[in-house]
């Protein structure tokens, strides 16, 4: 019903600025004037019909269940009238209607508190009730979030067959206000399947060209684009650009291929009006097509292009801490790997959580939640289960990659229409039912199975991403060749990018590092792209960072000299022998302190005699130290993580001895109230405790009671820590604690800036918390 | 009125303020080392601050010994402590502030490889969030002159018996998540966390005797700043 490729399409303009001119009265929630004053909505929009626009939007943009939930109108009034008011407007001619749609007015997690599952549902009713009103398209609009825009899109999707816009809304630095950027919008929005994207609002058409044009260069759809007429004056909040001279600019647009314009805040009638009278005689530009492999997270785009590194370090495979960390759902040591890699150089993070004994699909979607919160990094969705792969695809901000298919066809016809549906990319794994072949040539021909079932379920060649399988030298010797003849066939042959887990081929021989870095080599000369390795080894990372000057991609070794020049950073000259590790505890030394412990360890001193006679009396110092004002609390810290570099050291010599269990000095649950998001107070707490040698089982910030509750029981844990920050939700700490007590037998500290002493055992806590040194004398009493 | 600055410094002495334990009285250990952590720390948070804030007057009328409307909107302020506090005014002043989301998600991220500096980011956006609602009160204080007012000091949704949805009635008024990306949640907590909304009021009676907002404050009995004899 839409021709959106070869036909100019003109848009409508403001609509709150024509209501404002109208003299109504607006109120809370403009979207009632479609229900108090239909005529006025309707001649506004007629006025956009006759000036000329194909498609109007209907006045829903707000008619949400949050925005209208102290509105006597429901959503289903108001986005029903908004609707057939439209379809009034437009009746007898061909321009079509539009269902708006705005943001929430809420942030998503982990910005705000409103989650992915609760956005889709405002969403979906709202589209529920537009489609059945007989809105022709939907369009999403201003959005500055891009899981938000997604959570909609998905509502779309699944609640309607109507063709989707999304138009977007940029600062002046090119970012929205979640920091998403033109490019990340771009990748997202087209591999989610929709029919044309843009930008909206906040800036005029001067300033937002610069970003179409970026736009331009990451999609093959049509694009929009909706300026306000200019800047709003400070003071009057008045626009500055007249509608000629907003059209006058629409000529550079039309040259690099927008083809879909309309007018936001400032815009009138007028300014439609004239944009079509100039837009309707001009033909839509061909623009070339973009077949580029891109992966990206909200805020940083990765285009394979080149080399770039896989991270494996978030994978239970093989490592016990991890897998205790799974099992006690320490979400900060694994957001831990995260950071470390990505300080590392690692361009994409591999997200593996596969373990026998826990939940795989819940850990994974809580793990990929907390990842985007703090790395930008784009994620490989790293497990087998379809179920897995589809509930974290979903919740993925960005465009991800999904490890992995094979050539077995029952696999590939269930987990591809998932990476099609989500617009992800793919590794395919050349092997089937009949394991792993050993000639190249019969690895090639998987290959070209799963490729070219994979652009059959519509997947662009480009997404395709085929891992011919590292074999160990130690055991097929013969085969290691056939891997790196496979790489360069699939490469050349098929025209798919290559993927591959290297490490594995020297399991088994001494001096791992040698053959890792020389198979890595040999590797990227056939065409490896994305090495999966781990990026915090030196030796691996130098490699690549070799090749790519020997194979003339680092031009002019400009990023080798800036990385392999660096004059070594003096670090603080003490004494070894002098120091002890109490000293380097106090001072808030964590390599000495690491190192020391090491050779107590190795002298023979027992793990716990070190733990009890030398960490805890050292941080005992330090936090009289504080709580009598002789420092400040990042001192403190500074302290408590020197303290950490000795218990991970006490820890790693512990692991290696099987039937030790891990040094605890009992597990403390410890969470940020529901509706609470501020938890730096929590975080003190838990790095501090942390480092006296409690189990810290952290639940996160804004924790439903009944997380408390059920983690509680399901841990056995003794203590349960609660904060709160404000008024408002001290009441959730006190409900928190009602249903403590209803279920479980265990103490309860509480803390936060509007609590007294008084208060907290009023409301049922056994303690109340002042500063994370009280913690600790609160620990100890319930733990000894 | 919006306006994108950026700012320049923070005042270090005020960032290990907010640091002190609540026995502090000033003569804190500060090594070389430490004081390099903080200096560091202050210039990348600069980098993650933007300054972001909006501010409007508008004319208001007490209605009542708890309630106060703002003309020309639907919105009322509702609490004895704010009809006390702005009683005489004829104009008020809506103040919105945010620094964005990027230095909390830095504050995050710290927390997990470098929490010191988690900590004194925190600390920065304190001081830099308050350091543009002192500059923006300047620039009220000096237009009010030329018309011959007086304000009062900044009073925030919170204070005495102000609801914190006050905070939400402000940003809405103001179209504060349109124009600088300030929302609240449910329970009326700002996102991004270091934001801040505040009321100034113009009178023409002589200014406020009280010494400042802890004559106000829920939680003056308690504060960790106060027993310090400073403020927050």
């Amino acid at each position: 019903m839409l021709n959106l490729k070869d036909k100019m399409i003109v848009l409508d303009g403001a609509m709150g600025t024509m209501l404002q001119k109208s003299g109504v009265e607006i109120g809370k929630v403009p979207e009632s004037l479609n229900i108090t004053n239909p005529d006025v909505v309707i001649d506004i929009h007629k006025q956009y019909v006759n000036a000329g626009s194909d498609i109007i939007y209907a006045n829903t943009f707000s008619a949400n269940r949050y925005k209208l939930s102290h509105c006597e109108y429901s959503v289903e009034d108001l986005v029903v009238a908004g609707v057939k008011n439209a379809k009034k407007a437009v009746q007898g001619t061909d321009c079509k209607v539009a269902l708006s749609i705005g943001p929430v007015g809420e942030m998503l997690e982990p910005n705000g508190t409103l989650t992915f599952e609760e956005a889709y549902d405002i969403f979906k009713e709202m589209i529920v009730c537009g489609a059945e009103a007989g809105a022709d398209l939907i369009v999403f609009e201003t959005s500055t979030d891009l899981l938000e825009i997604k959570a909609g899109i998905l509502a779309a999707k699944e609640n309607s067959d109507l063709p989707i816009f999304c138009t977007m809304t940029f600062e002046p630095n090119g970012r929205t206000f979640t920091g998403v950027t033109i490019k990340s919008a771009a990748i997202t929005l087209t591999a989610l399947g929709v029919d044309a994207i843009g930008i909206n609002c906040s800036l005029g058409p001067d300033e937002i060209l610069p970003f179409a044009k970026e736009m331009s260069e990451y999609t093959d759809l049509p694009i929009i684009v909706k300026a306000n007429a200019g800047l709003p004056d400070l003071n009057s909040d008045e626009y500055n650009i007249t509608a000629d001279q907003f059209v006058e600019t629409l000529k550079k647009y039309v040259d690099f291929g927008v083809s879909i314009f309309g007018g936001c805040c400032g815009t009138t009638p007028e300014y439609i009006a004239k944009i079509s009278k100039y837009i309707k005689n001009q033909k839509v530009v061909k623009r070339t097509s973009n077949k580029k492999s891109f992966l990206c997270s909200a805020s940083k785009c990765v285009e394979v292009n080149r080399v770039r590194v896989v991270g494996e370090r978030i994978n239970p495979t093989g490592k016990k801490l991890f897998k205790e960390a799974l099992i006690n759902k320490n979400i900060g040591y694994i957001l831990t790997q995260a950071l470390e890699q990505e300080q590392a150089g690692a361009d994409i993070l591999d997200v593996n959580v596969g373990l026998p004994e826990i939940n795989e699909e819940e850990m994974m979607v809580e793990v990929i939640k907390e990842l985007q919160g703090v790395t930008s990094l784009p994620l490989q969705i790293d497990s087998s289960n379809p179920n897995v792969i589809e509930k974290a695809l979903r919740i993925y901000n960005g465009k991800a990659i999904v490890n992995s298919v094979n050539g077995e066809e029952a696999v590939l016809n269930r987990i591809l229409p998932i990476v099609k549906k989500y617009g992800a990319s793919v590794v395919g794994l050349t092997m089937n039912e009949k394991g792993i072949p050993n000639t190249a040539q019969e690895r090639f021909e998987i290959a070209k199975t799963i490729t070219q079932k994979a652009l059959s379920y519509g997947i662009a060649r480009e997404d395709i991403y085929i891992d011919c399988l590292t074999l160990t030298a130690s055991v097929q010797q013969k085969e290691v060749v056939e891997t790196l003849k496979a790489i360069e066939m699939v490469k050349e042959r098929l025209g798919v990018k290559t993927t591959l887990g290297v490490s594995n081929i020297s399991f088994g021989l001494p001096n791992r590092s040698l053959i890792n870095t020389n198979f890595l080599n040999l590797a990227m000369s056939k065409g490896l792209d994305l090495p999966i390795i781990n990026p915090n080894l030196k030796a691996m990372m130098d490699t690549i960072d070799a090749f790519n000057v020997l194979y003339n991609i680092d031009k002019g070794s400009v990023e080798y000299i800036s990385k392999h020049n660096e004059t070594k950073v003096e670090k603080t000259v003490v004494n070894n022998n002098d120091m002890t590790l109490e000293y380097a505890v106090i001072n808030g030394l964590k390599d000495y302190a690491r190192t020391k412990t090491k050779e107590l360890l190795s002298s023979g001193m027992d793990a716990m005699d070190i733990v009890n006679n030398i960490l805890i009396k050292a941080l005992d110092i330090v936090g009289n130290d504080f709580e009598t004002g002789k420092i400040f609390l990042p001192q403190l810290i500074q302290s408590a993580t020197a303290s950490q570099g000795a218990f991970d050291e006490i820890k790693i010599h512990l692991s290696k001895d099987k039937d030790s269990k891990a040094i605890s000095k009992g597990k403390i649950i410890m969470a940020t109230v529901k509706g609470d998001v501020h938890d730096i107070g929590k975080n003190i707490v838990k790095v501090i405790l942390e480092n006296y040698g409690y189990d810290i089982i952290d639940l996160g910030k804004d924790v439903p009671i009944e997380k408390v509750v059920n983690t509680a029981k399901e841990t056995n844990a003794k203590l349960v820590g609660l904060s709160a920050l404000m008024t408002t939700t001290v009441v959730n700490m006190e409900e928190t604690i009602k249903a403590l007590r209803k279920e479980v037998d265990c103490k309860i500290f509480v803390g936060g800036a509007v609590l007294t002493e008084d208060y907290a055992l009023k409301i049922g806590a056994d303690y109340y918390a002042k500063d994370a040194k009280q913690s600790v004398d609160i620990a100890k009493i319930v733990f000894e | 009125m919006i306006i994108n600055t950026k700012l320049e410094e923070l005042d270090i002495k005020e960032v290990l303020r907010y640091m002190s334990s609540s026995a502090s009285n000033g003569s804190e250990n500060v090594t070389d080392n430490f004081l390099k952590l903080i200096n560091d720390t202050i210039k990348q948070s600069l980098q993650y601050i933007k300054s972001l804030f909006v501010y409007k007057k508008f004319s208001i009328k007490v209605i009542d010994d708890e309630t106060i409307s703002i003309d020309n909107t639907s919105v009322c302020l509702k609490g004895k402590d704010i009809v006390n506090h702005l009683r005489n005014c004829d104009y008020i002043y809506l103040i919105a502030i945010t620094l964005g989301n990027e230095l909390d998600r830095q504050i995050k991220i710290k927390t997990y490889i470098e929490p010191e500096v988690s900590v004194i980011l925190d600390s920065c956006g304190s001081v830099a969030v308050e350091s543009i609602a002192d500059m923006i009160e300047k620039d009220i204080e000096e237009n009010a002159k030329k018309e011959g007012y007086n304000i009062t000091w900044r009073y925030s949704p919170g204070y005495g018996d102000l609801p914190l949805q006050a905070g939400k009635d402000i940003i809405d008024l103001l179209d504060a998540t349109k124009k600088i990306g300030l929302t609240t949640t449910r329970s009326f907590m700002m996102t991004p966390c270091k934001s801040v909304t505040a009321i100034i009021g113009l009178s023409k009676t002589e200014k406020d005797k009280r010494e400042n907002k802890c004559d106000y404050c829920n939680n003056r009995e308690n504060c960790a700043f106060r027993k310090k004899g400073t403020r927050c």
